[in-house]
C-alpha cells in the first residue's frame, strides 16, 4: 500500500505512513475501496445520484505517546476525494485534525499533544474521517484510547516450589534483603515535560545498598523468579487512561500470571518459563516488558518499558553452619565471586573447584612468603577448631593482599558457604617439610616458600566438607608431574583432591595429620 | 623452646628492671589502647572482632592486632597459642622495650605480650619495632567511659567499651 505525505493540520503531524491497523469501513463488507465500472452513457436514462466515496481508516484503539508511538491514522478513499480527520476529545473538542484538499489516501500522526500547549489527557478520544466527492460525504467515526502505560515498582519474589529467592545481606548495614520490599522504584513515570522517566540502573555490589538503584537478586539456580510490576499513574497526562481499554502484557520468556488487564496500581505478575539459568553466574539483562492490545483481531504492542535487572544463579542457599545474622550470601561477596565463576555447572564439586581457580589466579593475592602469616584471620581463644575470618575487612582489602593459608581457607570457604556450597576448614599439623609447592601470587615453585626462614609449614590449613577425604586448597598448586620433590614442576590446583594424594604431594618430611575440622565463624 | 623459654624470661626480667628503675613499676592489668586515640597512633580499618576482646586496625604497611586478656596469665598463654598460629613458620624470641614477651623479626612481624595484652604487628615496610613501640605506648590502665560500638546478632547484642572489650548481653 503506497501512500502519499500530506501536510500537517491543527496539532496533528503528517508523515508517510504504512499502517497496519484496524480499519472502519463506510462499507465493512468491502472495506478495500474499489474501481467501480463507468455508467454508459445513454440520453434516455437519468444521471445516477452522486454516490458517497468508500471510505476507510486504519487506526490502533489505543496508544501510548510516551512509551510507544504517535498515533498513525491511514485514511483512503476509492477514488480522489476531500480528506479530513480529526480527532475529538469527550467534550467534543477537536485536538488533532489534518485533511487533503484532493487525493484517494490521508496519512497522519497524532503525537498526543494538546492544541493548548502540552500533552492531552489520557482516556477515550473520537477518531473522525470524512471523504467528501461531487458533493456527498461519508464519514467514519472510531474510537481511540491515548493511554500511559509504565511500570513504577517491581519486586522479585518466588513462592517457594518453582523457585527460591535468597534474599542476600547488606554487610555495611548489617541488613537482610526485604524480599517482601521492591527491588526497584520510581515516584512517577515522566518528569515534568513528559519525558519518561526508567526505572533505575542495577546497582554495584557493596556494603551498602545504593539510594535509587535497583537491587540485585539471587536466587537458586534453577528457580523460576517471579516477577511482580506495579503500573504506575501519570501526572503529565491526569491519569493512564487504562480504564476503558484492555491492555495486555507480553514479555518474552515469561508467562502473564496475572494482572490482565494493566489496570493503574494492580500489580502484573510474571513468571520466567525455564530455570533462570542453567550454570552458576551473574546475568544482566534489559527485560522488556510490552503492552498490548488486541486490535482488529491481531495483537498490537503499543508501548515499551525496561526493567533492568540482575540476576545472580547461586548453587543453593547459603550453607553456613552458624545461624547468626550475618552468615548469608553478602551481596559484596557473592557477586564478585558468581561472575569469578560465571558458567560454572551447578555442581558442588564444580563450584568449590571454580573457586579455588578464581581465587588462586583472579584476586590478585600473594602468599606472605616472609612468615606465612595470617592478615584477616586469628583463632578465637587460641582454638584451632574457632577460626574467626574477618570477610568485611578482606572484602575491603584492608589489611594488604598479602595472605596467609589460613586466610585462603577462610576466603574459599565463605564464597562456597555464600554461594550454598558446604565447606569447612581442616588443619594439617604438626610441623612437616614441603615438596616443590606454587605458592599464590608467585611465579615459581619453591620448597623454601620462606627462604632462609623455612623450608616447611608449621602448619596449614585447607578445606574440605567431608573429613578431609577430599581438599581444596587456593593456597598454593602442587607439582602434579609424579615427582612432587624436584623441579621442574607442574602446576595443578587443588581442586577435589583427596586429602591422601594432597599430603603425598605437598609432605616431603614429616607425618602431619587432618584436625579440627570446622567451619569457624565470619564477619 | 627452652631456649627461647630463657630468652624471654631474661628479656622480661630485663624490662622489669628497667622499668622498676625508672619509677614506673608494673601494676594492674592494662585497659588497652582507647579506640579513639587510633588515628593518632597512624591506625585506621578498624575491626572490632565479634568472637572475643580483640581488634585489628591497619598500619601504612600492614596491621596491627590487639587481644586484652583478664589477666596477665591468660595472656601467657594466649601468647603462646598467637606465635604458633599467627605464622607458618616459627618465631624466634626477640626482645622489644616495653614488652614482657615477644617473639618473631623485628624489622616485619612481632607476636609481643605487655601485662595482659597481646599484640600482632605485621610491617612490610620494616618498621614493625617502631609500630609495636607506639602502639605499646598507648596502652593505659583505665578505660575511658563509655560504649565505643554496639551490634546487635540475632538475640544477642555485642558491645564494645572505648578500648575495644568486647560483652555480649
Amino acid at each position: 500500500m503506497i501512500l502519499v505525505a500530506l501536510f500537517a493540520c491543527g496539532s496533528g503531524t503528517i508523515d508517510i505512513k504504512q499502517d497496519t491497523g484496524p480499519t472502519s469501513s463506510t462499507n465493512p463488507t468491502n472495506p478495500e475501496p474499489e474501481e467501480t465500472e463507468e455508467p454508459e452513457e445513454t440520453e434516455e436514462t437519468e444521471p445516477p445520484p452522486p454516490v458517497a466515496p468508500n471510505l476507510v481508516v486504519t487506526a490502533p484503539g489505543a496508544f501510548d505517546p510516551i512509551a510507544g508511538a504517535a498515533l498513525d491514522v491511514l485514511v483512503e478513499a476509492d477514488r480522489a476525494a476531500a480528506l479530513y480527520v480529526e480527532i475529538v476529545d469527550a467534550k467534543g473538542t477537536v485536538v488533532a485534525s489534518a485533511d487533503a484538499a484532493e487525493g484517494d489516501s490521508l496519512g497522519t500522526a497524532w503525537s498526543g499533544s494538546h492544541p493548548d500547549g502540552g500533552w492531552a489527557p489520557a482516556g477515550a478520544y473520537t477518531l473522525r474521517a470524512t471523504a467528501t466527492a461531487d458533493g456527498v460525504t461519508a464519514e467514519v467515526e472510531q474510537p481511540v484510547h491515548l493511554v500511559r502505560c509504565g511500570l513504577v515498582t517491581v519486586f522479585a519474589d518466588d513462592d517457594g516450589v518453582t523457585g527460591t529467592r535468597v534474599p542476600m545481606w547488606w554487610h555495611g548495614d548489617d541488613v537482610l534483603q526485604d524480599v517482601d520490599a521492591p527491588i526497584a522504584s520510581i515516584e512517577r513515570m515522566e518528569d515534568d515535560l513528559g519525558a519518561p522517566v526508567p526505572l533505575p540502573a542495577v546497582m554495584e555490589p557493596a556494603a551498602r545498598p545504593t539510594a535509587g538503584l535497583t537491587e540485585p537478586v539471587a536466587y537458586v539456580w534453577d528457580s523460576r523468579p517471579i516477577l511482580t510490576l506495579v503500573p504506575g499513574d501519570s501526572v503529565v497526562f491526569a491519569g493512564t487512561g487504562l480504564d476503558g481499554v484492555d491492555v495486555g502484557v507480553r514479555v518474552d520468556g515469561w508467562s502473564v500470571v496475572s494482572g490482565v488487564p494493566v489496570r493503574p496500581g494492580d500489580p502484573i505478575v510474571l513468571q520466567k518459563d525455564a530455570a533462570m539459568a542453567e550454570t552458576l553466574g551473574v546475568t544482566d539483562l534489559d527485560l522488556p516488558v510490552v503492552f498490548t492490545i488486541e486490535d482488529g483481531g491481531a495483537t498490537r504492542d503499543i508501548a515499551t518499558t525496561t526493567v533492568p535487572l540482575r540476576f545472580l544463579a547461586m548453587l543453593d542457599e547459603p550453607t553456613f553452619d552458624n545461624g547468626d545474622d550475618q552468615y548469608e550470601a553478602w551481596v559484596a561477596a557473592v557477586e564478585p565471586a558468581l561472575r569469578g565463576i560465571d558458567g560454572t555447572s551447578p555442581d558442588h564439586t564444580a563450584a568449590l573447584d571454580a573457586l579455588v581457580g578464581w581465587i588462586f589466579n583472579d584476586l590478585g593475592l600473594t602468599y606472605d612468603t616472609r612468615y606465612g602469616a595470617s592478615a584477616y584471620t586469628t583463632y578465637t581463644g587460641g582454638d584451632w577448631e574457632r577460626a574467626n575470618f574477618y570477610m568485611s575487612a578482606f572484602l575491603d582489602r584492608d589489611y594488604g593482599d598479602t595472605v596467609n593459608c589460613t586466610d585462603c581457607a577462610g576466603i574459599l570457604g565463605n564464597y562456597a558457604n555464600m554461594i550454598g556450597a558446604y565447606l569447612g576448614y581442616v588443619i594439617i599439623n604438626p610441623s612437616f617439610d614441603l615438596n616443590q609447592i606454587l605458592a599464590i601470587g608467585q611465579d615459581e615453585f619453591t620448597n623454601c616458600p620462606f627462604g632462609p626462614r623455612g623450608c616447611g609449614f608449621s602448619y596449614h590449613a585447607v578445606t574440605t566438607h567431608d573429613g578431609a577425604a577430599t581438599i581444596w586448597d587456593a593456597t598454593l598448586a602442587i607439582d602434579g608431574d609424579g615427582d612432587p620433590g624436584s623441579l621442574p614442576s607442574t602446576a595443578v590446583l587443588v581442586q577435589h583432591m583427596t586429602g591422601e594424594d594432597y599430603l603425598d604431594a605437598i609432605v616431603m618430611s614429616g607425618s602431619p595429620l587432618y584436625r579440627y575440622e570446622s567451619q569457624g565463624s565470619m564477619q | 623452646m627452652s631456649t627461647v623459654r630463657t630468652s624471654l624470661a631474661h628479656a622480661a626480667r630485663a624490662w622489669v628492671l628497667l622499668a622498676v628503675s625508672a619509677g614506673v613499676a608494673h601494676a594492674g592489668p592494662w585497659a588497652g589502647i582507647p579506640l579513639d586515640d587510633l588515628p593518632k597512633l597512624e591506625l585506621r580499618a578498624l575491626t572490632l572482632d565479634q568472637q572475643e576482646s580483640r581488634w585489628q586496625a591497619a598500619t601504612a604497611a600492614g596491621f596491627v592486632r590487639v587481644a586484652t586478656f583478664d589477666d596477665e596469665a591468660a595472656a601467657i598463654v594466649a601468647f603462646d597459642r598467637e606465635v604458633e598460629m599467627a605464622a607458618a613458620v616459627p618465631l624466634p624470641a626477640v626482645v622489644v622495650a616495653g614488652a614482657d614477651d615477644a617473639r618473631g623479626d623485628p624489622s616485619e612481624l612481632l607476636v609481643l605480650r605487655s601485662r595482659n595484652v597481646v599484640l600482632v604487628v605485621r610491617d612490610r615496610a620494616g618498621g614493625a619495632t617502631a609500630v609495636a613501640q607506639r602502639v605499646l605506648a598507648a596502652l593505659v590502665e583505665t578505660a575511658p567511659a563509655g560504649v565505643y560500638r554496639e551490634k546487635a546478632v540475632g538475640e544477642r547484642v555485642l558491645e564494645w567499651d572505648k578500648v575495644g572489650r568486647l560483652t555480649v548481653r
